[in-house]
């Protein structure tokens, strides 16, 4: 073994070291420092992100595996990694209104969020069994710390309560199904299993596969492994649910997409016929649960549930055009999911976030501009041209009829129809006359700014899709 | 008798059972945090079993960074309770029903 | 066949459950017998008892005892990583070893400083 190429081999890794240098920065500040610090500590979390995404750009990609065979640099990681830090930075600009009224800020979230997200970026590049559990272990527990941090509230801790006990039972079932994909091989490299998983007990093989998905599909909150979500979205800060609903699901479709092409790759009828049934099953549950929600954050959380169905279909339909559907699909997701919760911050009344439907009365004419931005993200949730959301939904939907799943298409295109229906209860309330109670526009403009760039995004890539598309096929995991 | 790999799966899939059962049906979070370590062992027997099966030590070294994970989660789940019971003055998973439904 | 494998265990156990009976019922037929109210307490010790042993612990210990067993644990890193330094320092890559345990170690300390810093281990 050559010890030394262990060394050269650190400058794949350089956009995560730059992350957990800028973390272990910002927790020493934190803990050396008397007073609140949790400006220096904000300050430097957003710039280890925005550093370790300058370095993302620098880095070197490698289709090898490096490190014996546990870590790969390549351009589908690079993807879901852009993802991550994109997700973070506009987190913790959130954070900047949300905590400012709330007074209870802590600074501990912002060096866990780092350490979540590199924690993620890790997820997404491991090959090997090994490094994939322990850093798809250190996002998940981080997240659980994430979903209770807010200790003036119950509901933050009952949040962090039901996501812990969820989350670590979908995960130890989810190590018994990796014990047996070992077992039944001897290998804990993907690509090594992939080859030698064929020659095992085909029943054996499944149950271990159900076994290794129910974490995942836990973590994505599939139906019916969504019962958290909803709550779990509820309860933790507003901010941190953003990083949440993107952030985690990306990282673990990502390991889904890498688990199907090399550990699974054997057994695509049967994954197939799965992720078909939860894709219907998802979306109609998704959609049909937040027709009758009047809380935002809840009926945006079960928006998050079908959305989830949606891209499932591009898992069911499995090929070229799909993982370029799927990716594209993610990364819009990023950006509305992330203007739709930005919404929620933006009524803020003497007790808290306004959080009911009602509560968006007359935020158009408080924010006009604003307001527009947000109709755009709506009609890019329903799937309106011309925005991005109907470009991913239109590939998705493209490549399942491609590979003969017309029925999928149709229960897609069915459920956009009625996810109009809540999505227009939202546009409709903010131009509603508006009530008398005195709001708040303390660090309203980060809010804005966020809104703003994600539904600019969204008409750019709605109306110019091709530049984004080429790109992505250019990286997708071959 | 010889003890084949067979016994080791066996007794893992009684204790991991055991482990489900009891996240599932008792209330107490500290019993249920308890139940989802039996299930943890319980995987650790199997990756250990297995191990042993293919003539190999990768199996104990991911035994290794479960138990590390494993000690985590009893520290962020402890942690998670005991801000629960300054709330509820109670860890019983029943009671925790502030939020809607 | 099953002698040969459990043989040993079941001699120790039939020892273990052999001893226990036969102290039992040894002390009991031949030590002398004075009942008085003291000889029914948990502890014949003189110090008499004061609450319930599975009351309430303050939740302080909690916080110890989970501080614990994260320093704890990191002792299963570090002992495989003592049985293979000879057979890198033959290789001539001592140094690197070490100064893996040593980044392993520092972030130990710095998790470590971080709790003091926090007081987590002050007791008031």
């Amino acid at each position: 073994m050559n010890f030394s190429s262990y060394y050269a081999q650190l400058k794949y890794l350089a956009p995560e070291l730059s992350l957990v240098v800028f973390s272990i920065v910002a927790l020493c500040v934190h803990m050396f420092s008397k007073k609140e610090a949790n400006k220096i500590v904000k300050f430097a979390a957003i710039t280890g992100l925005i550093a370790s995404l300058i370095i993302l750009f620098d880095t070197p990609l490698s289709n090898n595996p490096l490190y014996s065979g546990s870590i790969i640099i390549d351009g589908f990681s690079f993807f879901f990694k852009i993802i991550f830090l994109l997700s973070g930075i506009m987190t913790i600009m959130l954070c900047y209104r949300f905590y400012n009224f709330e007074g209870s800020e802590i600074g501990e979230i912002y060096y866990l969020i780092l350490f979540a997200i590199v924690g993620m970026m890790f997820t997404v590049s491991s090959v090997d069994l090994i490094t994939f559990y322990v850093s798809f272990e250190t996002f998940a527990i981080i997240s659980y710390l994430l979903a209770g941090a807010f200790k003036k509230d119950l509901r933050s801790a009952e949040a962090g309560v039901k996501y812990f006990i969820l989350g670590i039972l979908s995960s130890a079932i989810m190590l018994l199904g990796m014990a047996f994909v070992y077992g039944l091989t001897g290998e804990t490299n993907f690509y090594k299993i992939s080859s030698a998983l064929p020659q095992a007990d085909l029943t054996l093989a499944l149950v271990s596969m159900a076994f290794f998905f129910v974490g995942l599909f836990f973590k994505i909150a599939l139906v019916p492994f969504h019962m958290w979500t909803p709550d779990v979205y509820e309860g933790t800060p507003t901010p941190i649910v953003v990083l949440f609903s993107t952030a985690p699901k990306a990282a673990t479709f990502a390991v889904l997409a890498r688990l199907i092409m090399t550990v699974f790759s054997g057994y695509q009828f049967q994954w197939s016929i799965i992720f078909t049934f939860i894709a219907v099953v998802t979306m109609f549950w998704g959609n049909l649960a937040a027709l009758i929600q009047n809380n935002v954050k809840r009926m945006m959380a079960f928006s998050s549930i079908a959305h989830a169905g949606y891209i499932m279909i591009g898992f069911a339909a499995w090929g070229t055009l799909s993982i370029t559907a799927i990716m594209f699909y993610l990364i819009v997701y990023l950006f509305m999911n992330t203007a739709a919760f930005a919404l929620i911050i933006l009524v803020q009344k003497k007790m808290g976030f306004g959080e009911n439907v009602d509560d968006l009365k007359g935020l158009a004419r408080r924010y006009p501009m604003v307001a527009g931005c947000i109709i755009v993200v709506l009609l890019s949730l329903t799937g309106m041209p011309p925005t991005a959301g109907f470009i991913g939904k239109y590939y998705i939907f493209t490549a399942a009829v491609e590979k003969g799943f017309y029925l999928l298409a149709v229960a897609g295109a069915l459920n956009s129809v009625i996810s109009l229906f809540y999505y227009f209860r939202i546009g409709k309330a903010m131009f509603m006359e508006t009530g008398t109670e005195e709001l708040s526009d303390k660090n309203i403009s980060f809010v804005k700014s966020v809104i703003v760039a994600c539904s600019i995004f969204i008409l750019y890539a709605g109306i110019f899709p091709s530049k984004l598309t080429e790109f992505i096929s250019s990286i997708a995991i071959k | 008798m010889e003890l084949t790999i067979n016994h080791y799966l066996v007794l893992s899939a009684i204790l991991f059972s055991i482990g489900t059962a009891g996240v599932l049906i008792r209330r107490t979070g500290i019993v249920i945090l308890m139940s989802i370590e039996l299930m943890l062992n319980a995987v650790n027997i199997t990756l250990v079993a297995f191990s042993r099966y293919q003539q190999q030590v990768t199996g104990e070294i991911l035994v290794f960074f479960v138990m590390a994970v494993a000690a985590a989660e009893a520290a962020v789940g402890l942690a998670i309770l005991v801000v629960v019971y300054h709330h509820k003055k109670s860890v019983d998973v029943d009671e925790i029903n502030s939020l809607r439904r | 066949m099953f002698i040969h494998t459990f043989g040993p265990v079941a001699i120790q156990i039939a020892f273990a459950i052999g001893m226990a009976l036969f102290l039992l019922i040894f002390t009991n037929a031949i030590g002398p017998k004075k009942y008085n109210p003291v000889k029914f307490d948990t502890y014949e010790c003189g110090v008499s008892y004061f609450n319930d042993a599975r009351g309430m612990f303050n939740v302080k210990f909690y916080l110890i005892a989970v501080i614990f067993i994260l320093f704890d644990i990191e002792a299963v890193f570090i002992i495989p990583w003592s049985v293979i330094f000879m057979e890198f320092k033959k290789l001539g890559l001592g140094l690197f070893i070490l100064g893996e345990m040593a980044v392993f170690l520092g972030v130990l300390v710095l998790a470590y400083i971080y709790i003091i810093k926090k007081g987590a281990l002050k007791w008031d």
